[in-house]
């Protein structure tokens, strides 16, 4: 009888694939040990208090991660449209009275917490949009026209975010929507008429219809490190920072770059190359490769939701997850521009905690009910 | 129904896409991969030794301030250069104190006070420079920058310094500027939403006037450059740095714009010295009637605005606020006055259009009138005897305004003088305009919870009640009797960019349309020609032959004179309890270009007081400018009118 029990047991563990949910704890405890060295530095900065609000976040994720993962996502899809509006009017409140934060407009405070909508609109966009798919099948492949409604669901909340102004955060939830467009696939004419009006109206409306300090703010967006107040100084020390960690990094707690606090933010946004420095390319390559391994399950468990919202709810959030990595780490070697994105499961920050383990958690409930169908 | 996969097909079409998403991850990795070979193994040795051995600073690259030019070219105010002494936190040693200490000594500076400095700047990233000594002098310059090898993170930055250079004369008009403190910081970022708008410690903005008002595009953009030094502050060769970093970003500041105003400066600078040389107080503002440029503003005493911009001690704020004479205030407008006589052109004309009298109106003053229990008295003590309305303007008899007051009641008189703009802003692109005040029987049931009562009506019409008016009103409401519009005041006349084109100019905008028939009108011009052209007229004694200026004086008894000082003589009393003097005045009267209105404080009169600068100011103008009618005419010999055997000049009161 026990082999039997062990057997079903081997079952279920084996039936049921939890490697998302392990991956992102692994992770965020990399990501724990690592915002320990960045706060607790040589130079006294006043970040000292924030390792033990991670653990708090982490902690709180986890317990948000549990519960998206119980509750069914098809009932999150059915309410979604509502979600979605509310999301949308939250953003709008933050513009008019939301807590501005370095000139920016992002926090909503609500007494005891402050919430960041912007945050939240990732998740809400992707399932509105899994949700306007399923019920809109076209298998061959949708036209402009079709494309008109999803693209102003996107627009929508996006505009809102740039206006804050959060033109990391507006960008990519863009570039989000337009990963599942291309997934649920458009059509080949379709496509090549955007990419053609996209490549003639954007210099037209750079050089005619925008003003000279319209233009210069476009120069600034697309290059920071023209702006004198520190941008590219960051952008500088992190390519610093990264190169000399090496082969095998200068030590935990004990990289000179994070230490002696040449990098102002590097808990938030800059913290892969606290990582870096201290664990060189090995380490480096060991969380790249714990980020490929989360992205590869996230589209395994798309791949095998056998229901189209299910499919186009686990693409987006791995989606979502996929692009803040790129961008993020992609920003911290010197190869993208700084917009202020944060690295999933590695950044300080609560919203963004929790926010990256509530996706898991919609990821593993699609996971875990791919046999009802 | 969930929409389950639709069979086969389906699931074939997602199968190729899901290789697209995988290719997607593979090439996550490989950017990754590629790029963190490059930095850590490639180039890692060089990047080792950078961060052990050298450093890199941000230089900042200030942006030049605007620059600011009157109507005709000529530069007001202009930006020179100056040298700041600052320090870079990030790059002082452990033991910054010797290193405190030896600065303190160069710069005549307590360590305690260089340290409050770097305190302050705790909470900004520490490569920001944080400024030490400001403006520092070329000797102790000297020191520092020979000293400075042994002073890591101590360094010479050169700065533009704003210099006001008329001065005290456009202080008000110009304004100052300042550094930004950290709740301005707070509250303007927070309204910019270009990350190189936004202000850091150390930053200067404008304060006051122009500078306040047009203080973002003056301010242009910052840039900077990166620059690598060793670990004792010395450049590196740019092969090493590009060997690394290739090209080190970098941008260069903009200028910021400048203004072109619509003052004259020659017309400015009479005001000032008028003020300043006789030592006066009061204010002076010009306007072309025309399209309501303002042609000077001065207001006195004043500030120096050079020395109010790199930064005021306490003691020096505390003796401004203190004084009786209000040094802050733009007197043109933020400051209300009594009008005075020079409110009964505008009683005449709400006489005339109400149907109360007519140009013929004619009564006897007897120096006094008998209303309800008490007497009203005319400044002429022996009375005017039988006088028209004409002369009653001319010779500004009060006898003949408590009449017309009388028949008019307050209310009909508020209509005319609304419309003329008292009581509203002018709307000059200004900060802190004061609206004034002109009573109605409303205004006081409202205000005061009694009624209007008719012995009020007396004083109203002699402008001498409740009545109060900006200096720039006055010239608004005199510009409006003269052309029947009144323009929107403005001092800006465009901003410029750096090669001195136009981007801006504000829009000529009429604010009031007066209701007057044309007889009334030329009634009217010809009562304020006569005030200055006719013997025996209170602005007399300043007429300008053949300019043909027309206006009206006026004196504003200030409340709380004691009751044994009414009857004594205005220049026996104490300065601050003495009559304030009014002259306002405009030419050429049938074709008018130019309004002046002057107030002189505690002056005693406005025809010796107040006359004589507005008669220069329009003088100037006219030697300098030209009037339009006079340009297709030979000019004309005027003969000079005889001189009035009984009047004394100046005893109008």
């Amino acid at each position: 009888m026990k082999s039997v029990e062990l057997s079903t047991l081997y079952d279920k563990i084996t039936k049921y694939d939890f490697s998302v949910v392990f991956i992102s704890i692994i992770i965020s405890i990399i990501g724990l040990f690592n915002i320990y060295s960045a706060t607790n530095t040589a130079s006294f900065t006043g970040t000292q208090g924030l390792f033990g609000h991670q653990i708090i976040f982490v902690c709180a994720g986890l317990v948000f991660m549990g519960f998206f993962i119980i509750i069914d996502y098809r009932r999150l899809g059915k309410a979604i449209y509502i979600a979605y509006a509310i999301n949308v009017l939250l953003l709008v409140a933050v513009l008019v009275l939301g807590r501005s934060a370095l000139g920016a407009r992002r926090w909503l405070s609500l007494g005891f917490l402050s919430l960041q909508p912007s945050e939240f609109m990732k998740i809400t966009l992707v399932l509105t949009l899994a949700r306007y798919f399923s019920n809109d099948i076209n298998l061959e492949g949708y036209s402009l026209r079709d494309l008109l409604v999803p693209t102003i669901m996107a627009a929508v909340p996006a505009g809102l975010i740039i206006i804050e102004p959060d033109l990391g955060s507006g960008l990519l939830l863009m570039l989000v929507a337009f990963s599942i467009f291309l997934f649920v696939k458009i059509q080949w004419r379709s496509l090549l008429i955007l990419g053609i009006v996209g490549a003639i109206s954007l210099p037209i409306v750079y050089n005619v219809v925008l003003k000279d300090y319209q233009r210069k703010r476009v120069i600034t967006f697309i290059d920071p490190t023209l702006d004198p107040k520190g941008a590219g100084y960051n952008s500088l020390q992190s390519r610093i920072a990264v190169g000399s960690g090496q082969l095998v990094g200068k030590g935990y707690m004990k990289g000179t770059q994070t230490q002696l606090n040449f990098l102002p933010e590097h808990h938030t946004d800059f913290i892969f190359s606290v990582l870096a420095e201290e664990h060189g390319f090995l380490g480096s390559i060991f969380l790249a490769i714990l980020y490929v391994l989360l992205f590869i399950s996230g589209v395994r468990i798309s791949s095998r939701a056998g229901e189209r919202l299910g499919v186009l709810i686990a693409m987006g959030c791995t989606a979502v997850i996929f692009w803040h990595a790129f961008v993020n780490m992609g920003m911290v070697l010197g190869i993208m521009p700084i917009v202020g994105v944060t690295l999933p499961f590695m950044s300080y920050g609560g919203t963004s905690v929790i926010v990256n383990f509530v996706l898991i958690g919609i990821i593993q409930g699609i996971s875990i009910r791919r046999f009802m169908f | 129904m969930p929409a389950t996969l639709g069979g086969r097909d389906e699931t074939r079409i997602y199968e190729t896409r899901y290789r697209f998403l995988y290719f997607a991850v593979l090439f996550f990795f490989m950017v990754m991969v590629s790029r963190l070979w490059y930095l850590q193994l490639y180039k890692g040795r060089l990047f080792k030794a950078y961060a052990e051995k050298n450093r890199i600073w941000q230089d900042k690259d200030y942006a030049p301030r605007g620059m600011i030019f009157d109507r005709n070219g000529k530069l007001l105010v202009d930006n020179k250069l100056s040298f700041d002494v600052i320090i870079r936190p990030q790059y002082l040693p452990e033991d910054e104190d010797a290193i405190i200490n030896k600065l303190g000594s160069f710069l005549n500076m307590k360590p305690e006070d260089i340290r409050l400095k770097l305190a302050k700047a705790e909470d900004l990233p520490l490569f920001y420079p944080v400024v030490i000594g400001q403006d520092v002098d070329r000797d102790k310059v000297a020191l520092v920058e020979s000293n400075k090898i042994f002073m890591p993170g101590v360094d010479v930055i050169v700065r533009n310094k704003r210099t006001y250079l008329y001065g005290e004369s456009t202080a008000h008009l110009i304004g100052y500027i300042g550094e930004v403190s950290k709740p301005e910081m707070n509250k303007l970022n927070a309204t910019y939403d270009m990350s190189n708008r936004k202000l850091s410690q150390g930053d200067y903005i404008g304060k006051y006037g122009l500078e306040r008002v047009w203080d973002i595009e003056l301010r242009g953009y910052d840039g900077a450059k990166y620059v690598i030094v060793d670990a004792n502050g010395r450049m590196k060769s740019e092969d090493e740095s590009k060997a690394l970093f290739g090209d080190l970003p970098s941008s260069r500041s903009e200028p910021g714009k400048n203004l072109v105003l619509t003052i004259d400066n020659d017309l400015q600078q009479i005001a000032y010295k008028y003020f300043k040389d006789g030592n006066k107080k009061g204010a002076a503002i010009a306007i072309d009637v025309r399209n309501g440029e303002v042609l000077a503003m001065v207001s006195y005493p004043a500030f120096d605005p050079t020395t109010f911009s790199s930064g005021i001690t306490p003691e020096m704020m505390k003796e401004m606020q203190n004084n009786p004479f209000r040094p802050f205030y733009n007197k043109t407008i933020q400051d209300h006055y009594g009008p005075g006589s020079t409110f009964k052109p505008i009683v005449a004309l709400s006489a005339l259009e109400e149907g109360a009298a007519d140009e013929n109106f004619k009564t006897s003053c007897a120096g006094r009138l008998f209303f309800g229990n008490r007497y009203f008295h005319c400044w002429k003590k022996s009375g005017h005897g039988s006088i028209d309305f004409h002369n009653g303007i001319v010779q500004s008899c009060d006898v003949v305004f408590y009449k017309l007051g009388i028949k008019l009641g307050v209310d009909r008189v508020y209509k005319h003088a609304f419309e003329l703009g008292m009581s509203q802003k002018t709307g000059i692109d200004l900060p802190e305009e004061r609206p004034g005040l002109m009573p109605s029987s409303e205004w006081k049931l409202k205000r005061m919870g009694v009624k209007w009562m008719p012995g009020e009506d007396l004083s109203m019409a002699i402008g001498q009640g409740y009545d109060l008016i900006t200096p720039i009103q006055l010239a608004g409401a005199y510009a409006g009797l003269a052309t029947g519009v009144v323009y929107r005041p403005h001092v800006l006349k465009e901003i410029d960019d750096v090669n001195g084109t136009a981007i801006y100019s504000p829009r000529v905008e009429i604010r009031h349309k007066i209701t007057m028939t044309a007889e009334h009108k030329e009634f009217l011009m010809k009562a304020l020609w006569g005030v200055v052209n006719e013997p025996g007229g209170t602005g007399f004694a300043h007429r300008l032959p053949g300019l043909d200026m027309a206006g009206k004086t006026g004196t504003v008894q200030l409340a709380g004179i004691s009751e044994q000082d009414i009857y004594k003589k205005c220049e026996n009393l104490d300065e601050l309890k003495r009559h304030h003097g009014w002259f306002v005045g405009f030419a050429p009267y049938d074709k008018p270009e130019i309004v002046v209105a002057v107030i002189a404080e505690h002056s005693c009169h406005g025809s010796s007081g107040a006359a004589p600068l507005a008669s220069s100011i329009i003088k100037a103008y006219h030697d300098k400018y030209g009037f339009v009618r006079d340009k297709d005419k030979p000019p004309v010999a005027v003969e000079e009118p005889k001189a009035p055997a009984t009047r004394q000049v100046g005893e109008e009161e």
